[in-house]
C-alpha cells in the first residue's frame, strides 16, 4: 500500500481542477460549486500564495488532496494581524480521511509561520463543521458567524434548472421574481477605473472595527480584486466626482451534475456612506450587466443588517445553504470573542 | 481534567484500547495497517484518533496526525510522547 506523502503543491492546476471535481460533489451535493477547470481564475485565486502555503496529498504522482493556505493580513479594531485564509480544500473521494491529514499538516506549518489566525469557511451541510466542532475540544477554534445566501435570479428557469431546491424555496423566489429587470444603466454608477483605488482602498480603512475582522489588502492585490478581465469586476457609485461606495464581484462559473452555470458572486458591498437609492442604483448596475453577460443569477452574501432591505427590495431571496465562518487564533494576545464577522473575499 | 492514562504494556493492549476508540475489531489493527487505504478511516475518526491522544494529555497530537499513517506509526508516537512526558 502507498504511504500519503504531504508536501508542497506541484502546481498542476489541471490535476486540482480533476481533483475539485471528484471532491466536492460529495461536499455540496445538489448544490453548485465553483467551476476550478479555469486556469485563470486559479491563477487569481492562487497569486497571494506563499512558498509552503499549498499543500498537496499524494499517493505516488496523483494528487488526492489539497489545501490552500493564503496568507492575508486583517485589521480588528486599529490592530493588524497577519492571517492564513484556508480555502479551495478538496480529498479524493477513494481517500476521505485525508481532509484530517490536510489540516493537521496545515496546523504544522501554520504554528511556525507567524500566523496570528486562522480563518477559513465551511458549508454547513458537508461534515467539515461537524470535526472542527470536534476540534474545539482542543484548539481555541470559534465560529464567528454564519454566512447565508441571497440570490437574485436573472434567467429563473435556468436558475431552477441549476439549483435543486425543494418546493417551498421554489415557490419563494418566484414570488420574490422581479417583474422586469432594468433596461438602462442607473445614473451615476460606472464600472471601477484605477483612478478609484485609493478612495476605495480608504473605505476599507473606515470598515475597521472591533466586532469586524477586516482584510487588509496592499495596494497591488486589491487592485487585481477591484479588476481582473474575466475574474474579477467593480462598480462604483459616483457622488460629486467621488468614490461615494462600491460593490465588487467576481465572475463564476457554477458547477453540478446537472451542468455548468454561469453566475455573479457580491464579494464586497462597500455602500455604508450611501442611502437607499444609490444602493439600489448600484444592485441595478449589477442587475444589468449580469443580464447583458449571460449570467443566471447574482449571489450575495449579506454582510450587516442594513444590506437586507436594498437586497430585498431587488428581489433577493436568502438560498438554503449557509456557510460557517471558523477562525483558530494561533497569537495568545489576540482575542476574537468580540468578532461576529468578516469583511473578506470568501472562497 | 485529564484523565488517568489507560495502561498499555504492549501493542496487544494498544490495539485492544484502539479498537475501542475507532470501533474496530483490534485484530484488523495490524501494525502496518494504513487508517485510511485499508481501514477506510473517513475524517471524522481521524479526527476522533486525534482527541484520544489529545485526551490522554498529549498536546502534540494535531501536529504529529501527518507523521502516522499506520496503526504502528500510532503505537510509536504513543510510545515517544509517554517517553518525554
Amino acid at each position: 500500500m502507498t504511504a500519503l506523502a504531504l508536501r508542497d503543491f506541484d502546481g498542476d492546476l489541471q490535476a486540482l481542477a480533476r481533483l475539485a471535481y471528484l471532491s466536492w460533489p460529495l461536499t455540496f451535493g445538489d448544490a453548485t460549486y465553483p467551476d476550478l477547470h479555469h486556469p485563470a481564475l486559479l491563477a487569481h485565486t492562487l497569486a497571494e500564495a506563499a512558498p509552503g502555503s499549498l499543500i498537496g496529498a499524494y499517493t505516488g504522482a496523483e494528487l488526492v488532496g489539497f489545501l490552500a493556505l493564503l496568507p492575508r493580513r486583517y485589521h480588528l479594531g486599529e490592530a493588524e494581524w497577519n492571517g492564513v485564509y484556508m480555502c479551495l480544500q478538496a480529498a479524493h473521494p477513494d481517500h476521505a480521511g485525508v481532509a484530517a491529514y490536510l489540516l493537521a499538516e496545515a496546523y504544522r506549518r501554520m504554528r511556525p509561520a507567524d500566523a496570528d489566525l486562522a480563518l477559513g469557511i465551511a458549508h454547513r451541510l458537508s461534515t467539515v463543521p461537524v470535526y472542527f466542532a470536534r476540534l474545539t475540544q482542543m484548539l481555541p477554534m470559534r465560529r464567528l458567524g454564519v454566512m447565508q445566501l441571497c440570490v437574485r435570479a436573472i434567467d429563473f428557469g435556468q436558475l431552477m434548472q441549476a439549483e435543486a431546491l425543494p418546493g417551498w424555496q421554489q415557490i419563494g423566489l418566484r414570488l420574490l421574481r422581479a417583474p422586469r429587470l432594468p433596461t438602462a444603466s442607473p445614473l451615476h454608477v460606472r464600472p471601477y477605473r484605477p483612478a478609484d483605488l485609493p478612495a476605495i482602498a480608504q473605505h476599507f480603512q473606515r470598515r475597521r472595527s472591533p466586532r469586524q475582522l477586516v482584510r487588509a489588502y496592499t495596494p497591488d492585490a486589491l487592485a487585481a480584486r477591484l479588476h481582473t478581465p474575466g475574474i474579477s469586476g467593480t462598480l462604483v457609485y459616483e457622488e460629486a466626482g467621488s468614490v461615494g461606495g462600491f460593490l465588487n464581484y467576481t465572475l463564476l462559473d457554477m458547477l453540478n451534475p446537472r451542468g455548468r452555470w454561469p453566475w455573479v458572486w457580491v464579494d464586497f458591498l462597500g455602500w455604508e456612506g450611501l442611502g437607499l437609492r444609490p444602493r439600489l442604483a448600484l444592485l441595478d448596475g449589477l442587475t444589468l450587466q449580469a443580464q447583458q453577460d449571460g449570467r443566471i443569477a447574482i449571489a450575495v452574501w449579506p454582510q450587516r443588517p442594513g444590506d437586507a432591505l436594498p437586497l430585498l427590495l431587488r428581489r433577493h431571496a436568502p438560498l438554503p445553504r449557509p456557510e460557517d465562518i471558523f477562525a483558530l487564533p494561533l497569537n495568545p494576545t489576540l482575542s476574537l470573542h468580540p468578532v461576529n464577522s468578516v469583511f473578506e473575499h470568501l472562497i | 481534567m485529564i484523565p488517568p492514562r489507560p495502561d498499555i504494556t504492549s501493542f496487544a493492549d494498544f490495539q485492544t484500547l484502539l479498537g475501542q476508540v475507532l470501533h474496530l475489531p483490534a485484530a484488523a489493527l495490524t501494525p502496518d495497517a494504513y487508517f485510511i487505504a485499508d481501514l477506510g478511516l473517513d475524517s471524522l475518526r481521524l479526527i476522533e484518533l486525534v482527541l484520544w491522544f489529545h485526551r490522554q494529555g498529549f498536546d502534540s497530537s494535531l501536529d504529529q496526525l501527518a507523521a502516522v499513517q499506520t496503526v504502528g506509526d500510532a503505537y510509536e508516537l504513543m510510545l515517544r510522547e509517554r517517553a518525554e512526558s
